[in-house]
């Protein structure tokens, strides 16, 4: 399986994070989300750079004169038109006899992506699809919003997704419930609501400080979401495929934060050695966050050629998404 | 579950190093909330939504939302 990622230069540390917000406790934040760097990205710098930046590294082992297919995964475009996809097609100086399209997901985007790269394959209107989730929640995050600034960093991830013998992506489990667009969200900037300048600061009772031009997360919401859904999804994508848990070589997760991450591993009784949690120096890149754990757990061969690997996608949205994929 | 068990997970969720009463004041943080909720989905039967436990102030009205009769 060829991944490959890409992550800004600039780091976030705790101690820098502990400096600028005094009281904010940096072991204890360490403790419960599992996160001590975050990278992010420059003024100047999107999405699409770091797509482009992740996409060029992935190609060092592939032709890229074969991808006959892009998927660009983010919530940060470049502009509202053109799609970051054919952007991203010209950069990277792909033929252009492809097709490309950008989709708007986060936490399941990486699902999802691989979802629709399997139905262009089966379809037979792709061989080899170039699936890149990219992502900068730090440029819709207010600068005194310290929870939401521990949390998310920038990151891109990029994957060739081709016909193989050998490896597989088995049946998908998809999810959506639009009702809980409120507790994720960045309410001013699109259509709906303009961005305005004049939005008066809102101060949480952690001394969180945002407004309506930039992000908002309702944590526990999102939580009670997570634990409601995930499991179910876990045990519908076994269903689904005829599998049992024990079948599992491997479950990689959306890698939320640390707290919530094991709280799902201990609901639906997944062994630690089964399980991958890291997000310690990269903290949570949304959509990249499964292909980046991917990518590290088979340089450090905790999945291996012939293992099977249960991922799941969940958060914004709602939108929510599991797969089996054989490595 | 008895309400001794009941207090000493309060008091590891809220970091109360004092012994709890019905009357103890709750203070709710994101942390503390996200500690609960997996508390409660762990221990109680009874699915409480997070805007009902954001509105409670002491352990009386936690113990209220849970349902008197699920404590001894």
């Amino acid at each position: 399986m060829l991944i490959d990622y890409y992550l800004p230069d600039e780091i976030l540390d705790n101690d820098y994070l502990a400096k600028e917000f005094p009281g904010w406790n940096a072991e204890k934040i360490f403790d419960k989300i599992g996160i001590s760097k975050r990278h992010i990205s420059g003024k100047n710098e999107t999405a699409l750079d770091l797509a482009y930046k992740a996409s060029s590294n992935v190609f060092k082992n592939f032709d890229k004169s074969l991808i006959d297919f892009i998927l660009l995964c983010t919530q940060s475009p470049d502009y509202f038109l053109p799609t970051s996809a054919c952007i991203l097609q010209d950069r990277l100086g792909l033929r252009t006899n492809i097709g490309a399209f950008d989709f708007n997901l986060g936490c399941s985007g990486f699902i999802y992506g691989l979802a629709v790269a399997k139905g262009l394959i089966v379809g037979g209107i792709a061989n080899n699809v170039l699936l890149v989730t990219a992502e900068t929640y730090s440029k819709y995050i207010h600068n005194r919003d310290k929870g939401n600034r521990s949390i998310f960093g920038d990151g891109a991830a990029a994957i060739i997704v081709s016909k193989s013998d050998k490896e597989k992506i088995l049946d998908f489990e998809l999810g959506t419930d639009g009702s809980g667009m409120n507790n994720l969200i960045v309410h001013n900037g699109g259509l709906r609501n303009k961005f305005n300048p004049g939005e008066l600061d809102i101060f949480d009772e952690a001394g969180n400080i945002r407004n309506n031009n930039f992000l908002y997360m309702n944590g526990p919401e999102i939580f009670d979401f997570t634990i409601e859904q995930v499991p179910d999804l876990v045990s519908k994508t076994l269903e689904k495929n005829n599998h049992s848990m024990s079948e599992i070589d491997y479950f990689v997760f959306h890698q939320a934060n640390k707290y919530m991450v094991n709280y799902l591993k201990e609901k639906i009784g997944i062994p630690d050695t089964k399980f991958y949690l890291n997000m310690e120096n990269t903290g949570n890149t949304v959509s990249a966050t499964i292909p980046i754990a991917l990518k590290d757990c088979l340089d450090n061969r905790l999945i291996k050629s012939g293992d099977k690997v249960l991922i799941a996608g969940f958060g914004v949205g709602y939108s929510w998404g599991a797969v089996i994929i054989e490595i | 579950m008895k309400k001794e068990t009941f207090f000493e997970g309060l008091k590891d969720i809220f970091e109360i190093d004092n012994d709890l009463e019905e009357s103890t004041h709750l203070h709710l943080t994101s942390l503390s909330t996200l500690a609960l909720i997996a508390y409660l989905d762990k221990n109680f039967k009874t699915r409480i939504k997070v805007a009902q436990i954001s509105n409670i102030n002491t352990v009386s009205d936690l113990m209220k939302l849970i349902g008197e009769d699920n404590f001894e």
